[in-house]
């Protein structure tokens, strides 16, 4: 059952590759005789077969005195590279984390990344590489992989090279597989527990007009050089801005956001040097307070929920040639197999994704556990 | 895309009898297109296209199926090597699918044997036949044959095999899904055949020969296919043939050969794309069940993709797990899965949904192990499945499900708080008044854990709904929901007494403005309080006693409010002693509402109550509400409250789809206007004082149908006609008739009230009462008021000569503001027509039509035009000049109401014709 519906979704986006170049559909368009072609192949009895389009297109293809190869070929990689070879790799790391600046609730901070490959190579090798990371670090954990994964090392293991910078051991996990042609994502991990990379603290007090304070703090393991890096502050059920005063420190870049109802602080490329903190206060002021159609309109639980002081605002980042686990893809410990030239591209990064933090002063939705946290007493 | 292929697909019947053909010419035609030359590849594709999807009823002939098949077959043997790969591919997919479809299956055997032959001879040319898609394509029709006739294969398996190991090109999997599943096919073949009765020729030494030989064989098939014997009767055996391993092999066949085959696939499993991996690995899972061979050959599969993201692949090798409990795995192996599928329960990276199939295999797995293997593992392992604030609604309650169920025998006080932590997370958007998902999700996790755990959850959970309802009684069902469940599953009353009766001891402090301001939910809770043993009754009859004589509730008169205090009341008479302060108390409540509700329903019954109360005694009561056989009903009618929308609603009226009346028109007589304008302003002023509608007075004659139903009398009481509305009219009022006996004609006049003047039908419904009785309804013919009824005379003195210049002066008045538009809300409009009448006749036919409407027609001139002014009530006009065009008329017109120039048109063109 559950097969047949993954079948199904696959199909269902082949066919939206297969109409992604229409920029609108008429019943003249080109890509419909195409869809139609696909719908052929893909499904020639109804039900799913082969769904990858760029698969389908290279088998219509009729080459004339096309020889069998010597040995069994894969057929998720029909095509055969012909060009320079190259291997692209890039870590994508991110990172989601909670902050309440509560007693009786853990901030929390996920970590997760996935390893993305592109290899455009001659013949079909076998690809080796590992994935290190520092041992002072959590080990990744929780690997998952992509179908064409021959093997990854189940355990981290502490590697035989060592970090060319610092000369200290690093732990690795092994993996092989046999690439296709297009961009795939090669597995995805996790590291627990993760460091908070930005501390922050948001306190914000008033009514019509309020008093705020946000205060980051970078760790001193992080890159402090940063793609972007902002401070998004929302305000629900409060109208919209009617003035911004008393800014402080007055050099900040601060600005309102489209809708009026938000504050947006670029922080920039990086935090000061020596403290490694910044930190934004503002007196706001909103015009009135929303009609009950307007309030009505905010439908997330989120936006119905930051009532009062219950309110937070996000931080949204990203730094590049950084990853906070260390993970890293060690390039002398890439083999291929048979062994051919080729040129290598490694990348990584870290982005934010959902990286919140409280008011101090009022609550919050979260999932604390194994905590004692009494319930609110409000009969007595 | 061709239009044929829409034209065609939304309505074969139709499309033939447009395009005047009929199927024998349609099948011709398309067989011409797919062997011309000049003809696009799209368009023969969509032609096979429709072959393949309207098989069935362009091919109800055999003749014509023969034919069709005939061609095909020529197609692929004449343009294989020349055609596009994909023409010839679907030209095959065509004939397979027209064979496998075809009502004349039995007929058309011959070419079934004959087509596999072809499809053969084109996938053997592994070396020479460059067109892959075509081989490959030659596969998965064979393929669909095999699915579609179980074992027709059976006898080639070897040769098939032979092929798997020769091809190399990526196209391999299409040989391999063969060969699996004629493989397959061959080994139930096999299984089956001991078990059935002597309805095939085998014996016992064929049998064990089968798998050995038909396997292995020297790489040559014979030149021509055959069919194995009676493989009709065999394929609907093997059809049958369950997922499981109930029937196998017996077990003195040789299965060596076997074992190749399944290594030989599993092997190669790694090269294939996910659809064809799973569709494999479900056939060598299908040939283990059926053989005695170790599914421990399965491993390195299992192994490795279970770790995989893909949810194909993933489930797949879950379902192998599941299929093979044992011989699969070792306990390391068990303890490496079941890491895998921990991990995949809460990686942040997967979608949601496939973490909640994640987690629910695990329930599955834990459910299927003889023991709880969860509750044994490093509670570290388990740090996956702990919720956290990223996770969405179901995971969250799938997460919690399962820890629930791993730690329902923990001592330990820390996981207890653990849990209680998380509903006292989960209840804050609750108590900011938020509903919906959060919502849903509390209510069902404090059900689960309410079912879980022990008394000291049940008492915090107990405080937690408490706790929301005091802080937001909207939240009243949904307690009184979990409340229900909990003493329905588990016989538990004491978390609703207990939560009652806190919640009402609240309610009890409030003031009375505090009490009012959430009414409706504060009485369903007395009314439960009211039902529950576990609360004290006075409570809620307090709370009652407060709402009636402190609060405005009775002046209101609120049917809704007083329906719910009446149901809380009714609840506590059954309860209650009747004697006693309480029943006074209770009396002296009915009594009030019954004298100063303002709502008259609520004070009958009240007042009912009130009698009951008095004349019946308590025992009586509530042994009539709650102990013999009857008072079920009673006591669910009392639960659900009395006269409530409860109670089905009498199906006593019926309905007639015949007209039971027949109504007819009379002659329609225009209205006479009471005065009249001496000049133009005089007639501007009246039409400015005019009222905006204009009543149109309709004399009809209603009588009884003669084709009425017998069993309706001759004479009909209460007959009601009810008239259905218009955008432009006033819906016309109810018209009530006493009765109407066999033969006789009621005259009534309907007066309808028109907004704006258009032609317009009203719907007549009907409903009267027979003689037995019986409310009945039926519907009458509509009412049409044409457009020319519309038309009157304008109310002016010295009709000629004033006409004349009012024409002229509303002329130039619409003809300016429809030049100047300085009138934004000019509605007027000028427009042309030309009608195929001679200047004469439209003269002739205008007098003819327009006389009995009285309006103005200006006589013929000399000059050779004339004017026409028509009025339509309440304030607008039409004004037509008509003058000659050689054999036709030109006609302009102007009205005040450019909503009217269609009808206009339409009424022009009706008095031409």
């Amino acid at each position: 059952m559950i097969p047949s519906v993954a079948a199904a979704v696959s199909l269902l986006e082949g066919m939206m590759e297969v109409l992604s170049s229409a920029v609108k559909l008429e019943t003249s368009s080109p890509q419909l005789a195409e869809l139609y072609q696909y719908l052929c192949l893909a499904a020639p009895f109804g039900t799913p077969n082969e769904t990858n389009p760029s698969n389908l297109k290279f088998q219509i293809q009729f080459r004339k005195g096309l020889a069998m190869p010597k040995e069994k070929i894969p057929s998720w990689r029909p095509a055969v590279y012909k060009g320079s070879s190259k291997l692209n790799v890039r870590i994508k790391e991110e990172v989601r984390a909670v902050q309440y600046d509560k007693e009786d609730i853990e901030d929390i901070c996920q970590l997760y990344g996935s390893v993305l490959c592109k290899a455009e190579l001659e013949g079909h090798p076998d690809i080796v590489l590992n994935l290190t990371t520092p041992p002072d670090s959590s080990h990744l954990d929780h690997l998952t992989v992509h179908s064409c994964v021959q093997s990854s090392d189940a355990e981290p293991v502490l590697a035989d090279t060592t970090n060319r910078h610092t000369d200290t051991p690093h732990y690795s996990r092994s993996v092989r597989f046999s690439a296709p042609l297009e961009t795939f994502t090669l597995c995805h991990y996790q590291q627990s527990p993760a460091l908070i990379p930005i501390r922050g603290f948001y306190q914000m007090k008033g009514d019509r007009t309020i008093e705020l304070l946000v205060q980051l703090k970078l760790h001193e393991t992080i890159r402090n050089n940063f793609e972007y890096c902002e401070v998004v502050i929302p305000f629900f059920n409060r109208g919209t801005i009617e003035k911004i005063d008393n800014i402080s420190p007055t050099s900040v870049s601060l600005c309102i956001g489209p809708d009026n109802k938000s504050l947006v602080w670029n922080i920039g490329q990086k935090f000061p040097v020596k403290s490694l903190e910044v930190s934004l206060s503002v007196t706001v002021t909103f015009t009135e307070f929303p009609s009950e159609e307007e309030e009505e309109r905010d439908k997330t639980v989120d936006a119905k929920f930051c009532v009062e002081q219950n309110s937070y605002c996000e931080l949204n980042f990203k730094i590049s040639d950084f990853t906070l686990s260390g993970c890293q893809i060690d390039p002398r410990s890439i083999t291929l197999f048979p062994s051919i030239k080729y040129k290598l591209t490694l990348g990584r990064e870290l982005v934010s994704s959902g990286y919140r933090i409280w008011n101090s002063h009022g609550d919050a939705l979260g999932i604390p556990f194994i905590r004692n946290e009494p319930v609110e007493e409000i009969i007595n | 895309m061709d239009p044929l292929w829409y034209e065609f697909r939304s309505s074969p019947a139709s499309f033939l009898q447009k395009n005047r053909t009929n199927v024998e010419g349609l099948v011709h035609d398309l067989l011409q297109i797919l062997y011309s030359d000049d003809k696009t590849i799209t368009l023969k594709l969509n032609v096979l296209g429709i072959l393949q999807e309207h098989g069935s009823f362009l091919l109800d002939d055999i003749n014509r199926l023969e034919l069709v098949l005939g061609t095909l077959k020529n197609i692929v043997k004449e343009q294989r090597n020349t055609a596009e790969p994909i023409y010839m591919s679907q030209v095959l997919v065509t004939i397979t699918d027209l064979l496998l479809q075809t009502q004349f299956l039995e007929s058309v055997q011959p070419y079934l044997i004959e087509f596999v032959s072809m499809l053969l001879e084109i996938i053997e040319k592994l070396k020479t036949e460059t067109n892959r898609l075509l081989r490959s394509t030659a596969c998965d029709c064979l393929k669909e044959i095999e699915l579609s006739i179980p074992g027709l294969l059976c006898d080639i398996v070897g040769h098939l095999f032979g092929m798997c190991q020769a091809e190399n090109s990526f196209i391999h999997q299409h040989y391999m899904g063969l060969f699996a599943t004629a493989l397959c096919h061959n080994v139930q073949k096999v299984a089956i055949l001991p078990n059935t009765e002597s309805n095939f020729p085998d014996d016992e030494g064929t049998v064990s020969s089968s798998l050995r030989d038909v396997l292995f064989h020297d790489g040559r098939r014979p030149q021509v296919f055959e069919p194995p014997p009676k493989y009709w009767k065999l394929s609907k055996h093997i059809a049958k043939m369950p997922l499981n391993d109930a029937i196998k092999v017996p077990d003195s066949t040789d299965q060596s050969e076997l074992m190749k085959a399944i290594s030989f696939l599993v092997d190669h499993c790694h090269l294939f794309t996910t659809h064809f991996m799973v569709q494999i690995i479900l056939k060598v899972m299908r040939i283990i069940l059926c053989s005695t061979l170790s599914p421990v050959m399965l491993k390195s599969l299992l192994l490795r993709y279970s770790c995989c993201y893909d949810i194909q692949l993933w489930n797949m090798m879950l379902l192998m797990k599941v299929l093979f409990t044992e011989g699969i795995c070792d306990e390391k192996d068990e303890l490496v899965i079941l890491r895998r599928l921990i991990i995949m329960s809460g990686h942040p990276c997967l979608p949601s949904h496939q973490c909640a199939i994640a987690i629910q295999w695990l329930l599955q797995l834990e459910n299927d192990e003889p023991k709880q293997f969860l509750s044994e593992v490093d509670s570290h392992m388990l740090e996956p499945l702990q919720p956290v604030v990223f996770d969405a609604d179901e995971i969250l309650w799938f997460k919690l499900l399962t820890l629930s169920g791993i730690y329902q025998d923990s001592s330990n006080d820390d996981i207890i708080t653990g849990f209680k932590s998380v509903l006292g997370a989960l209840q804050k958007p609750l108590l900011c008044g938020i509903s919906g998902s959060p919502c849903r999700l509390l209510y069902r996790i404090m059900l689960l854990f309410f079912e879980t755990f022990d008394d000291d959850m049940k008492k915090y959970i107990e405080r937690v709904a408490a706790n929301i309802l005091v802080a937001h009684a909207e939240f009243t069902p949904q307690s009184l929901d979990l409340m229900a469940l909990v003493s329905k599953r588990m016989e538990n009353e004491t978390m609703s007494g207990s939560i009652l009766s806190e919640v009402c001891q609240w309610l009890q402090t409030l003031e009375i403005s505090e009490l009012c301001l959430k009414l409706e939910y504060h009485l369903c809770l007395c009314t439960a309080a009211a039902k529950s043993k576990q609360v004290w009754p006075q409570i809620p009859l307090q709370i009652l006693k407060k709402v009636i004589m402190d609060s405005s509730v009775c002046q209101e008169g609120d049917w809704d409010i007083g329906n719910a205090i009446l149901l809380a009341l009714c609840t506590l008479m059954k309860v209650l002693p009747s004697d006693g302060t309480a029943a006074k108390d209770l009396a002296n409540l009915l009594l009030t509402m019954s004298k100063s509700f303002m709502d008259i329903d609520i004070r009958d019954r009240a007042r009912i109550y009130l009698q009951i109360l008095l004349t019946v005694s308590n025992e009586k009561l509530s042994a009539l509400l709650s102990e013999s056989e009857i008072s079920s009903d009673l006591s669910q009618a009392v639960d659900a409250g009395i006269s409530n929308n409860v109670y089905p609603i009498s199906s006593s009226v019926k309905t007639i789809s015949t007209s039971v009346f027949i109504l007819e028109r009379a002659e329609y007589r225009h209205n006479k206007w009471t005065n009249s304008c001496i000049d133009v302003d005089d007639y501007c002023q009246w039409i400015s004082e005019q009222p905006n509608m204009f009543v149109l007075h309709i004399p009809c004659i209603i009588s009884l149908s003669k084709g009425k139903p017998d069993w309706v009398s001759d004479k009909v009481y209460a007959v009601v006609l009810q008239f259905s509305s218009s955008s432009s009219y006033i819906k016309p009022p109810d018209i009530r008739i006493p009765s109407i006996s066999m033969g006789e004609e009621v005259s009534i006049i309907v007066n309808i009230k028109a907004v704006k003047p258009f032609p317009a039908s009203f719907e007549i419904k009907g409903i009267f009462t027979n003689d037995d009785g019986d409310t009945c309804t039926c519907p009458l013919e509509p009412i049409q008021i044409y457009f020319h009824e519309l038309f009157h005379s304008p109310p002016l003195d010295n009709a000629k000569a004033s006409a004349k210049g009012l024409f002229n002066f509303l002329w130039a008045k619409i003809k300016n503001e429809e030049h100047s538009r300085s009138c934004p809300t000019n509605e007027g409009a000028l427009s042309v027509m030309r009608l195929e009448l001679s200047y004469q006749k439209l003269h002739d036919s205008l007098v003819n039509k327009l006389t009995p409407y009285c309006p103005y027609l200006q006589p013929l001139k000399d000059e050779g035009s004339y004017e026409v002014l028509l009025f339509l009530p309440p304030h607008y006009h039409i004004l037509l000049k008509c003058s000659p065009d050689d054999t036709t008329s030109v006609v302009e017109i102007a009205t005040d109401l450019w909503m009217l120039l269609p009808f206009v048109g339409e009424w022009l063109k009706n008095i031409s014709s």
